[in-house]
C-alpha cells in the first residue's frame, strides 16, 4: 500500500493523529521547500510550515476525498504562505520600486541563504518574472508538480498555468543564455 | 535528500543542521495539544440550516402579521374615537346653537 492510500485508510478510520504523522513522514520536507520558495526566508518558512500543520490537522476530519492528500496539503501550504506574505506586506513599508532589488533584499536578509554558492543569474531571471510565472515555474521545475496539480493547488486555469510556465521558461532560458 | 540538494545547489537555500528531523518532531509535539475540528454530519447540518430558515420565516410572518394587526386596530380605534352618533350630534347642536338662539 503506498503512503497516499495508507493515509486515506487512516482518515477513513478516523485515526487523525496517525494520519498527520504519516503526512509528516511523507510530505514534511516537500512542504517545507514549497513554502520556502514562496516566502524565501527560512524563519518565515518555518512559521508558515507550523501554521500549515495546524490547518492540516484541524482540517483532516473535513477532508472530502475529492483530491489527493498531496495536493490538499500543498494547497494548504500555498494558502498559508500567501497569507504570511500578505501579513508581511502590511507590516513593512517599502519605498523601492525595483522588484529585482526587493527580491534580493528578501533573500540576502536570510542567514540561511548563500548567494555565492548558486547561480546569481538564475535568481536574477526569476526576479524578472511576474509573481504568477515565478510560482508556476518553481512548482513545475523544483516541486515537479503536474499542471493539473498546480491548478488544484492555486485554483488557476490549467491553460493559463501552461502559458505562464512556457513564458517563464523562455524568459529564463534567454536570460541565462545572455548572461552565462 | 534529492530535493535538499536541488534547493541548496540551484537556489542557495540552506537549513540549519538536522532541521527536518527536529522540526518534524517539534511540529508533531505541538499538534498533541491541538484537537481536529469535528466534522458535523452533512445531513444533520442541512437539517439544522433548514430548520433555522423555516423558524426565521415563521417568526418574520408572525411579526409582520402582528404588526399589521396592531396598526389596523389602532387605526380603527382612532376612527371610532372620532365617530359621533347622529343623536349625540343633534343634542350638542341643539344645546349650543338652537337653544341659544331661542
Amino acid at each position: 500500500m503506498d503512503s497516499e492510500a495508507h493515509i486515506v485508510q487512516q482518515l477513513k478510520n478516523k485515526q487523525f493523529a496517525l494520519a498527520v504523522t504519516a503526512i509528516s513522514d511523507t510530505y514534511h520536507e516537500l512542504l517545507y521547500w514549497h513554502i520556502r520558495k514562496l516566502v524565501k526566508q527560512h524563519e518565515h518558512a518555518n512559521d508558515a510550515l507550523q501554521n500549515t500543520y495546524v490547518r492540516i490537522f484541524k482540517g483532516l476530519p473535513k477532508f472530502g476525498f475529492k483530491s489527493s492528500i498531496k495536493t490538499w496539503c500543498y494547497r494548504i501550504a500555498y494558502n498559508e504562505s500567501l497569507r504570511f506574505l500578505q501579513q508581511q506586506q502590511k507590516l513593512s513599508y517599502n519605498d523601492s520600486n525595483d522588484e529585482t532589488t526587493d527580491y534580493f533584499a528578501h533573500l540576502t536578509a536570510d542567514p540561511y541563504f548563500d548567494l555565492d554558492s548558486v547561480s546569481h543569474a538564475l535568481h536574477e531571471s526569476l526576479a524578472k518574472l511576474s509573481e504568477k510565472q515565478q510560482q508556476v515555474f518553481q512548482m513545475k521545475y523544483f516541486d515537479e508538480l503536474t499542471f493539473e496539480e498546480i491548478a488544484d493547488i492555486t485554483s488557476w486555469n490549467v491553460n493559463s498555468i501552461k502559458t505562464a510556465f512556457y513564458a517563464a521558461k523562455e524568459k529564463i532560458t534567454l536570460h541565462l543564455t545572455a548572461t552565462v | 535528500m534529492k530535493k535538499k540538494t536541488i534547493h541548496n545547489e540551484q537556489l542557495g537555500y540552506h537549513t540549519p543542521e538536522g532541521y527536518f528531523e527536529e522540526s518534524k518532531k517539534e511540529m508533531l509535539r505541538f499538534l498533541e495539544n491541538q484537537k481536529p475540528e469535528v466534522k458535523t454530519n452533512t445531513a444533520l447540518r442541512q437539517l439544522i440550516v433548514g430548520a433555522g430558515i423555516i423558524a426565521t420565516v415563521v417568526f418574520g410572518v408572525i411579526t409582520i402579521t402582528n404588526k399589521s394587526y396592531q396598526t389596523e386596530s389602532f387605526e380603527q380605534l382612532t376612527i371610532e374615537s372620532l365617530e359621533v352618533s347622529d343623536e349625540e350630534f343633534d343634542l350638542w347642536f341643539d344645546e349650543n346653537f338652537v337653544l341659544n338662539d331661542v
